[in-house]
C-alpha cells in the first residue's frame, strides 16, 4: 500500500473519536434521508398499485338521484374505463351504550367486486351471510370500536334503530384517512365509521329504486378528462347534480398526498441540514490537521511529492468520512425506513406493501456526501498549493495575541478572573474556528426547536381547536331539520346547562371561476360556543348580514371582506345566492363559514330551523345527559368534545416516533460539533495548556479554560440558533400544513429552554469526552517537541 | 516577511562539482538556509539563475520543480521531520515510492546501521537514530545532491559525530555529492571545500587541502 495512504488510516485510528464524529453527523442526515426518501418512495409506489390493483375511482359525482341508465350512459362515453353508481348516505349509529356516532353507509353489490373501488376482505366474508341486514364494517371503524364479525351496529335511519349484522371487516382504497370532512379530521375515529351494505338492502332503506345518488368514474390513460367530467355534470343537472370530485381532491386521498408531500420535503430538508454542518465540521478539522502538519507537508514537497497528491492525500481524509458516514447512514436509513413504511401501512391499512430497496439511495445519499465533503475538504486543503516548501518548513509565527473588545470596557473586564480573560481572548484569537463552531450550534439549536416545534405546533392546533375555538361539550346533530325552537327544547333535559341551535350546511362558494366546497354552519348570534376569531385573535361576532369565512378559502377565492361571492346550496333544491363576505376567520382544521343562523335558513329560502344543536352540560352529568339525548326520536349523532380530542391523541403516536429520531440525531450533531472543537482546540493549544500543567494549573482548572470557551460560544449560538428555529419553524408551518390543517409559529417556551440546556449537556458530554487528552497531557513530551 | 522586506541572499555566486562534500558556514541569519533552499528547488530566487547540470532551476514552473527535487535532490532537515505514524522502514519508503531508480530500502537501512529498528516509529528512536532513518530516506532517492540543513543541529556532540561519519562514507562511497550548512565552524573542517556566508553574502570561500576525519570534529 502507498505510504501516504498507510499514513491517512493511521491518521484517522489516532483520531478516531474526531472522525467518528464527523461521520456521524453525515449519517444522521443520510439515514433521514434513505428513511424519508425510501419510506415516500415506497409508499407512493404501495399507494399507486393499491389505487391501480383496487381500482380507485378518478372522479365522483354526487346528485340527488342517478338513474341506471345514466350509469349505463357514461359507462359508454370515450375516455371512461368504467364506471359505477352507489348509494352513499350518512345516518346515526349507536356504537355501545355510550356513544351515537356518524355513519357513512354504502352499497355494495351482493355478487362479485364493485366495479371501482374494490374492497378487500380482512375477515369474515363478502356477504356470506345472506340476510339482508348483512353488512361489512371498515377495519379502522372496527379496530377503533372493537367490533368483529357477528357484532350488531345499531343505525338509526329515518328515526327508526336498524339493527345491521356485521358479516365481514374490510378495507378500501377510498378510506385510508376514513373522515367525514375536512373539519372532522380530529374527530374522525371517535365520531365516524363505514359500512358496507347489499345494494338491495340500500335501495330499500334509503328509497332509491335502482336509482344512485353517487357516480363513480375511472378514466382511460389518453383520457380528455375536463371535457369527459364537464359533459358528466351537465348530464346530471336534471338528476340534481350537487357536487363532482377528482381523485386529489377526494377527502382520503387528500390527506395522505400531503403526508406523501411532506415525506418527500423532508427527505431534501435534512440532508441539507446535516450536510451542512458536517461540511463545517470537515473544513475545521483539516484546517486544524493541515496547519498542524505544515512541516510534513513541506518535507513532501521536498521530497518531489507533487501538490495533487498532497492534496489529494488530505481529501482522502474528507472522503473518507463521507463515505463511511453515507454508507452506514444508507443501511440505517434504509432499515429506519421499514420500520417507518411499516408504521405508514399499519396506520392507513394499506394492504399492498412496497419494500423496495432502491438502489439509488446508495448512491444519491453517498454520493452527495462526498461532494459536500470534498468541498469542505478542498477548500480547508488548497491553501496547500500555495505554500512553498521552504515556507512550509519554517514553523508557523505563533499567533499574534491582541486586545479584544472587551478589554475596553474596564467595569467588566477588571472583574473578570484570569481564566476567564484567557477563554474569552481565545475565542477571538481564533475568530473562524469560533465562527465555524458557533454556527454549528446555532443549527443544532434550530434543529432542536425544529423538531419539537412540530409537538408544539400541533398541541396548539389541538388546544386552539377543541379548547378555545369550540366550547359545548356536546354536538348533537338531527337526521331531519327541526325547528330553531325544538332544537331549543334540549335545555330541559336535565343536566343541560345550555343549548343552542346550529344548522351545518354542505355548500359551494363561486367566485368567478374559482368554486370551493365547504361547510356553512349557521349559529344564533348570541352563540356562546364557538369562538370565531380573526387573523390577530381577536373575536369575531357572528354578523347579522354576510358570511364569515376561513383565511384558507378567502386566499383559495381571491376574495376579502366587503367582496360578494356566491353561495350554492343543495339543500332538497339547488339553490344559488349572492352573499357579502362580512369577515375573514381563523380555522386550524378545515375551512367552514359562518353565518346567522336565521339569514342562512333564509337563503336557504326555508325559514329559521336547526339540523343540530351545541350542548353545555353540568359536571357530572353526561351520562344522564347522553342517555336522554339517545331517547329523542331524530337524534343522528351525538359527539364528544373532550372525547374526539383524546381519540386524536393516539394518533399522535407517529409523531412522537419521529420527533424522537429527530432528537436523537440532532443530538448526534450537536455533540459532535461541540467534540470536534474540543479536540481541535486541545489539540492546537496542547503547547500552552502544557505550560499551564508545568505552572502548577490542576487538569481540572485547565478543563475548566476550554469549558468556558464552549459555553462562551453555546451562548452566543442562542439568539442566531433561537431566531433560526423561529424562521424554519415558520417554513415548515407553510410546507406542512396543507389544504386541511392550519399549523401555527407557535413554540412554547419551555422549547427554548430543553434547547439550551441540551446545547449545555453536549458541552459538558463533549468536554467529558476529552478529559483524558487534557489529563493525559505528557508536559515533558508537548515542551520538547518543536511543534505544538 | 509578512509586511517587512528581508533581503536573505545577495551576490551569491559559485559553483559546486559532482561528489564533493560542501560545508556552508555562517552565522544565524547570514542566508545559508535560504541558499539551500534554492538550490534545492524549494524556494525561489527573486533574480539570478541557478544551474543543476545545463538547468536552470531557477526558470521552472511549480511542476518542474517538484520533478527536480523528486529525482535529483535528497533533503536532510535539523529536526529530522520524519512522519511520526510511518515506521522506520515506511518513512524510507514514502521517498522510494515516488523515485525513479530507488535504492534498496533495507540496504540503505544496513548502511545507516537501522536495519534492525526497521519496524520502529519515530517516537521510539532517539535523535541520533532519527537523523539517520532522516539520512536512509534522502539517500535511498539515490539523488544527484544531498542537501542537509543543520543536520547535527539537535544533537548532542558524540551523536553529531557519528551522523557526519554517516555523511562522509555515503559522500565517499557512492560519489554523491553533499552539501551540508550550519552555523558550527569545527565541522567545516570535513569538507573538500567551505563556502562562509555573512549578512547574506558569500564572504570567502575556502578549499580544504586535507578533510579531517568527522572524529576528530570538537564542539
Amino acid at each position: 500500500m502507498k505510504k501516504l495512504n498507510i499514513m491517512l488510516i493511521r491518521e484517522i485510528a489516532k483520531a478516531k473519536g474526531q472522525f467518528i464524529a464527523a461521520a456521524a453527523v453525515i449519517m444522521a442526515g443520510i439515514v433521514m434521508f434513505a428513511a424519508t426518501y425510501l419510506s415516500y418512495r415506497n409508499l407512493k409506489n404501495s399507494l399507486e398499485l393499491y389505487y391501480d390493483q383496487y381500482r380507485f375511482l378518478d372522479y365522483f359525482a354526487e346528485a340527488s338521484y342517478i338513474p341506471e341508465y345514466i350509469v349505463d350512459r357514461v359507462k359508454g362515453l370515450e375516455g371512461v374505463e368504467a364506471a359505477y353508481g352507489r348509494i352513499s348516505v350518512d345516518v346515526g349509529a349507536d356504537v355501545g351504550e355510550e356513544r351515537r356516532i356518524t355513519l357513512r353507509i354504502i352499497s355494495l353489490p351482493e355478487r362479485g367486486t364493485p366495479a371501482l373501488n374494490r374492497i378487500t376482505v380482512i375477515s369474515g366474508g363478502y356477504f356470506n351471510d345472506q340476510a339482508e341486514n348483512s353488512c361489512l364494517i371498515n377495519q379502522q371503524f372496527a379496530e377503533y370500536n372493537q367490533l368483529a364479525k357477528g357484532g350488531i351496529i345499531k343505525a338509526i335511519i329515518d328515526k327508526r334503530v336498524y339493527e345491521l349484522k356485521i358479516d365481514g371487516i374490510v378495507r378500501s382504497p377510498e378510506f385510508i384517512y376514513a373522515m367525514k370532512s375536512a373539519e372532522s379530521l380530529f374527530s374522525a375515529a371517535e365520531n365516524f365509521g363505514v359500512i358496507y351494505i347489499k345494494e338491495s338492502t340500500a335501495f330499500e332503506l334509503f328509497g332509491f329504486n335502482h336509482c344512485y345518488n353517487q357516480l363513480h368514474i375511472r378514466f382511460t390513460a389518453k383520457a380528455d378528462r375536463p371535457k369527459i367530467i364537464n359533459r358528466i355534470e351537465r348530464m346530471l343537472v336534471p338528476y340534481g347534480f350537487i357536487s363532482g370530485v377528482e381523485r386529489k381532491d377526494q377527502l382520503s386521498n387528500n390527506m395522505i398526498q400531503n403526508e406523501l408531500s411532506e415525506l418527500q420535503n423532508m427527505a431534501i430538508m435534512f440532508p441539507i441540514l446535516f450536510l451542512s454542518v458536517a461540511a463545517m465540521i470537515i473544513y475545521n478539522m483539516l484546517r486544524r490537521i493541515i496547519n498542524n502538519q505544515r512541516t510534513q507537508i513541506g518535507v513532501l514537497k521536498a521530497f518531489g511529492y507533487s501538490n495533487q497528491r498532497i492534496v489529494g492525500h488530505y481529501l482522502g481524509y474528507a472522503a473518507l468520512i463521507g463515505l463511511t458516514g453515507a454508507l452506514v447512514g444508507a443501511l440505517l436509513g434504509w432499515y429506519t425506513s421499514t420500520v417507518l413504511t411499516a408504521m405508514y401501512t399499519k396506520m392507513y391499512n394499506i394492504p399492498v406493501l412496497q419494500r423496495v430497496i432502491y438502489g439509488e439511495v446508495f448512491l444519491i445519499g453517498p454520493g452527495i456526501s462526498m461532494v459536500v465533503c470534498l468541498i469542505a475538504g478542498f477548500n480547508s486543503a488548497r491553501k496547500i498549493l500555495k505554500i512553498e516548501p521552504a515556507q512550509a518548513m519554517r514553523s508557523e509565527a505563533p499567533k499574534a495575541g491582541r486586545r479584544i473588545f472587551l478589554d475596553g470596557i474596564g467595569y467588566i473586564w477588571d472583574r473578570l478572573t484570569f481564566g476567564w480573560k484567557m477563554s474569552l481572548r481565545n475565542i477571538f484569537r481564533s475568530r473562524q474556528r469560533a465562527l465555524l463552531t458557533l454556527l454549528g450550534m446555532a443549527f443544532t439549536m434550530m434543529f432542536f426547536i425544529i423538531s419539537l416545534y412540530f409537538l408544539d405546533a400541533v398541541g396548539y392546533l389541538l388546544e386552539q381547536h377543541f379548547f378555545v375555538f369550540q366550547q359545548q361539550d356536546y354536538k348533537v346533530s338531527f337526521s331531519d331539520p327541526a325547528s330553531f325552537y325544538d332544537a331549543l327544547e334540549l335545555n330541559r333535559i336535565k343536566g343541560v346547562n345550555k343549548a343552542e341551535p346550529v344548522l351545518e350546511i354542505p355548500a359551494q362558494l363561486i367566485n368567478g371561476w374559482m368554486k370551493e366546497d365547504t361547510m356553512v354552519i349557521g349559529l344564533t348570534r348570541r352563540n356562546t360556543f364557538y369562538r370565531l376569531t380573526d387573523e390577530n385573535k381577536a373575536t369575531v361576532p357572528v354578523p347579522a348580514k354576510g358570511i364569515l369565512i376561513a383565511a384558507r378559502l378567502a386566499e383559495k377565492l381571491r376574495v376579502t371582506k366587503g367582496e360578494t361571492i356566491t353561495l350554492k346550496t343543495y339543500q332538497g333544491r339547488i339553490l344559488e345566492k349572492d352573499i357579502k363576505v362580512a369577515g375573514v376567520v381563523k380555522q386550524y382544521a378545515g375551512a367552514n363559514c359562518y353565518m346567522d343562523l336565521e339569514e342562512l335558513g333564509g337563503l336557504l329560502e326555508e325559514g329559521r330551523f336547526a339540523n343540530g344543536a351545541l350542548l353545555g352540560i353540568e359536571n357530572g352529568m353526561d351520562r344522564i345527559v347522553r342517555k336522554e339525548i339517545f331517547k329523542i326520536p331524530g337524534v343522528e349523532t351525538l359527539e364528544s368534545r373532550v372525547n374526539s380530542y383524546h381519540a386524536f391523541l393516539q394518533f399522535m403516536e407517529f409523531i412522537d416516533t419521529f420527533i424522537i429520531l429527530m432528537l436523537v440525531f440532532g443530538s448526534i450533531m450537536g455533540f459532535a460539533i461541540v467534540f470536534n472543537t474540543t479536540v481541535i482546540n486541545i489539540t492546537e493549544r496542547r503547547r500552552e495548556l502544557a505550560s499551564l500543567k508545568v505552572l502548577g494549573y490542576t487538569a481540572g482548572e485547565i478543563e475548566l479554560t476550554i469549558f468556558r470557551e464552549n459555553v462562551c460560544l453555546g451562548l452566543l449560538a442562542i439568539p442566531p440558533g433561537f431566531l433560526l428555529g423561529r424562521i424554519m419553524s415558520g417554513l415548515l408551518s407553510k410546507m406542512f400544513g396543507g389544504e386541511m390543517i392550519t399549523l401555527e409559529v407557535f413554540i412554547y417556551p419551555k422549547t427554548y429552554l430543553i434547547t439550551a440546556v441540551s446545547a449545555l449537556i453536549f458541552i459538558i458530554t463533549a468536554q467529558l469526552a476529552n478529559r483524558k487528552k487534557i489529563t493525559g497531557l505528557n508536559m515533558v513530551e508537548v515542551l520538547k517537541n518543536r511543534e505544538g | 516577511m509578512g509586511e517587512v522586506k528581508v533581503v536573505a541572499l545577495k551576490e551569491a555566486n559559485f559553483n559546486l562539482f559532482k561528489g564533493e562534500l560542501v560545508v556552508v558556514l555562517g552565522p544565524s541569519g547570514s542566508g545559508k538556509s535560504t541558499l539551500l533552499n534554492i538550490m534545492g528547488g524549494m524556494d525561489t530566487p527573486t533574480r539570478g539563475r541557478v544551474y543543476c547540470g545545463a538547468t536552470d532551476i531557477a526558470a521552472l514552473n511549480e511542476g518542474q520543480l517538484t520533478s527536480f527535487r523528486r529525482h535529483q535532490v535528497g533533503f536532510v532537515f535539523q529536526f529530522y521531520n520524519l512522519m511520526p505514524n510511518l515506521t522506520v522502514k515506511e518513512n524510507v519508503e514514502l521517498a522510494t515510492e515516488i523515485s525513479e531508480n530507488p535504492l534498496d530500502v533495507v540496504a540503505v537501512l544496513e548502511q545507516v546501521g537501522l536495519e534492525k529498528r526497521a519496524n520502529h516509529f519515530p517516537a521510539q528512536l532517539s535523535g541520533g537514530e532519527q537523523q539517520r532513518v532522516a539520512i536512509a530516506r534522502a539517500v535511498a532517492k539515490n539523488p544527484e545532491v544531498l542537501l542537509c540543513d543543520e543536520p547535527t543541529g539537535a544533537l548532542d556532540h558524540l551523536t553529531g559525530i557519528k551522523v557526519l561519519r554517516l555523511l562522509c562514507d555515503i559522500n565517499q562511497s557512492t560519489g554523491k555529492t553533499v552539501i551540508i550548512i550550519t552555523h558550527n565552524q569545527p565541522i567545516a573542517g570535513i569538507a573538500d571545500r567551505v563556502i562562509k556566508m555573512s549578512s547574506g553574502e558569500i564572504v570567502e570561500i575556502i578549499e580544504n587541502r586535507q578533510r579531517i576525519e568527522p572524529e576528530k570534529v570538537e564542539w
